[in-house]
This record gives structure tokens, sequence and C-alpha cells, in this order.
């Protein structure tokens, strides 16, 4: 049966698409069975992220309403075997896919899968609660901005009301050289004023944003790679490594480094 | 203090702030109650003082900084 983890922040524009698409990649990686769904119903964009926007011909809502079968919708990744992706409809109705319907699509997937993730829409409002009915442990995403902190302590406070068996933040776009110059917050302070464990920190990674835009988030060895890669070991074994994007600068040829891109 | 810490306790006050809606009327609030019961025993002479900042239990510490005179005593307030 499959873990299913939905993967939320309250705040849009932090990465959870991102984070998501990453995240299912490094689980197939490790040979997981592993099924991304895009529960952004109406501004679905994991297609695109994934690059898989061409063979988009059946949506979730397209199963529910029995227009085709889930295995008519699910896309197959054409680098890893293991993972799938089932996108969302860019016209369906946001009111017209229920909780309940959503909930059911799930358990007629979860033996399929050992990971099940939920890239849940930005906000708290229908979308929030119909992906996260779906869900048995949540991951919420944010990043060091104040703005995106506050929008997931919000989230933290519903999703405590759901009963999941856990929940833990992830810190995105983590700048390794303000954090060490103190003009930033660390993750592990932020995690410390959510009271709510780090499972993983993501540094900002110029590439993850060009190689998303070409559909290619999988196929580059840059640091934000190696920071999802974490996560899925912590998700996996249950413990918690976490990168340190301070670690690039530190040292005589870290401070170069420091200085150069400050220069630049 | 460096711009990392000043964000952190900026981003403490955010958070109490929405969690007691508004903070500042907040505070005036219990400034306001204890002025009233610390009025009964001493004359309050300046404006109250409150601090206060939530702990990683995230258990509000309290500072409370009172100015009075004429404590009375237990016979006059009989």
């Amino acid at each position: 049966m499959a873990r299913k983890i939905v993967l939320t922040s309250g705040k849009g524009g932090v990465g959870k698409t991102s984070i998501s698409a990453s995240l299912g990649i490094s689980l197939a990686n490790r040979n997981n069975r592993c099924l991304i769904i895009d529960a952004d119903v109406g501004l679905n964009n994991l297609d695109v992220v994934m690059g898989v926007e061409n063979q988009l011909v059946y949506d979730m809502a397209d199963v529910i309403s029995g227009k085709c079968t889930i295995s008519n919708a699910l896309i197959q990744d054409k680098y890893n075997a293991g993972l799938y992706i089932l996108p969302s409809s860019h016209a369906f109705n946001d009111v017209q896919v229920s909780a309940a319907e959503f909930r059911s699509l799930i358990y007629r997937l979860e033996d399929s899968f050992d990971f099940i993730l939920i890239d849940c829409p930005a906000g708290i409002d229908v979308g929030f609660h119909r992906a996260v009915s779906g869900a048995d442990e949540a991951i919420v995403v944010t990043t060091p901005h104040i703005s995106a902190i506050r929008d997931g302590d919000k989230v933290l406070s519903m999703l405590a009301s759901y009963g999941l068996n856990s929940i833990s933040v992830i810190v995105n776009r983590v700048r390794g050289d303000l954090v060490l110059q103190g003009n930033m917050m660390s993750a592990e302070d932020i995690a410390k004023v959510l009271r709510y464990p780090l499972i993983g920190v993501v540094p900002e990674d110029d590439n993850l944003t060009i190689y998303s835009q070409l559909g290619r988030i999988g196929l580059n060895a840059h640091q934000s790679r190696i920071a999802v890669d974490l996560i899925a070991d912590n998700i996996l074994s249950g413990k918690t490594r976490l990168y340190d994007p301070t670690l690039r600068y530190k040292g005589l040829i870290g401070k170069l480094k420091m200085w150069l891109e400050k220069s630049i | 203090m460096n711009n990392k810490n000043q964000a952190l306790s900026r981003l403490k006050r955010v958070l109490l702030q929405d969690k007691v809606h508004s903070y500042e009327g907040f505070l005036r609030v219990i400034k306001g109650d204890i002025y009233t019961l610390m009025s009964c025993y001493m004359t309050v002479k300046e404006p109250i003082d409150i601090d206060f900042d939530v702990d990683e239990e995230g258990d509000c510490n309290f500072c409370i900084r009172v100015r009075a005179s004429n404590l009375k005593s237990p016979k006059t307030m009989i």
C-alpha cells in the first residue's frame, strides 16, 4: 500500500510543484513505484514541469467523471519506468471534484504504487481540503521569506486537525551565502519557530529554474538535486540528513566564490 | 542585531499577532485589566509595560513592569 504524501504550502510560488516533481524522481530512482498527482484543478502545471504536456490526453477529472480508465490518464515518465504522473485538468470546474471523489480515486491507486505524492494547490480553500483529505502524511514547503513562513504556519495549524501520521517542513530556496553573512534566516531557525520537524533544505538553484522551464527537471546534477535526494532518503529511512547550503561558501574557496558572486 | 535576527524576531511577532488577532489590541486589553487589578492595592504611577515572546515549546513568556506608590496596607483594603 502506498504512502500518500501531500506537498502543500499556503503561499503560491514557493516551489511545491518543482519539489513534488524532483522528489518523485528521487523516490523512483530508488526503485520505488511513484505516482505524482497534480491536485491543482484548473491551474495545472506539473505536466509542464515534468515535460509531459504533449502526452496529456486524459486527466484526473476525466477519470472521476468516468470518461476514461485510470490507466488511460496515467502518464509514464519517459526517463524512469517507475514514475507516473496523473495530470489535473486545466478547464475543469474546481467544485466538481469533491474531496470524497478525490479520496476514492487515491484508494483505487494505492495498491499499485509505493508512494503517491499529491501536489496541493496554493491557498487554504476547497482545493487544499481536497488534496489533504487524500493523504496520510504532509510536507509543508516554505521559503525563508516571512510571507511564505506566515502562510506555512497557518497551513500547519490547519493540518493539525486532519489526524495525519506525520507533518514536516521543507525550506526551499535557501541562500547559503546570505545565511553565512547573517542576512537570511536558516532553515533550522524557521523550523524552530514553526515547531515542526525539518525534513529537507533545498538551496536556491538557478539550474532548477532553467531545467524546469525546459521540462527536464530530472536530468541534471545540480545542488537542489542533491538536496532532494537527501529528502527522499529521509522519507525512506525516517532519519534526518539535511543539505547544508552554506557548505559551498565555507573555507577559502567558498569565501572567494561568495565574494565573486557578490561582485558580479 | 544582524538582519537574520531582526527577521527572526519580526517573524515571531507576525506569527504571534496572527494567533492573538491584534497584537496591539491584545496588549491594550491586558494592560487595562492589570491596571484595574493593581490599582486595588497601590497607586500605579506610569503606563504599564508588557513584553512577551514565544519560546521554542510554544509557551508565552510575559514580562510585566509596573511602577507604583502608596501601597495599601491590608487593613486599609478591608
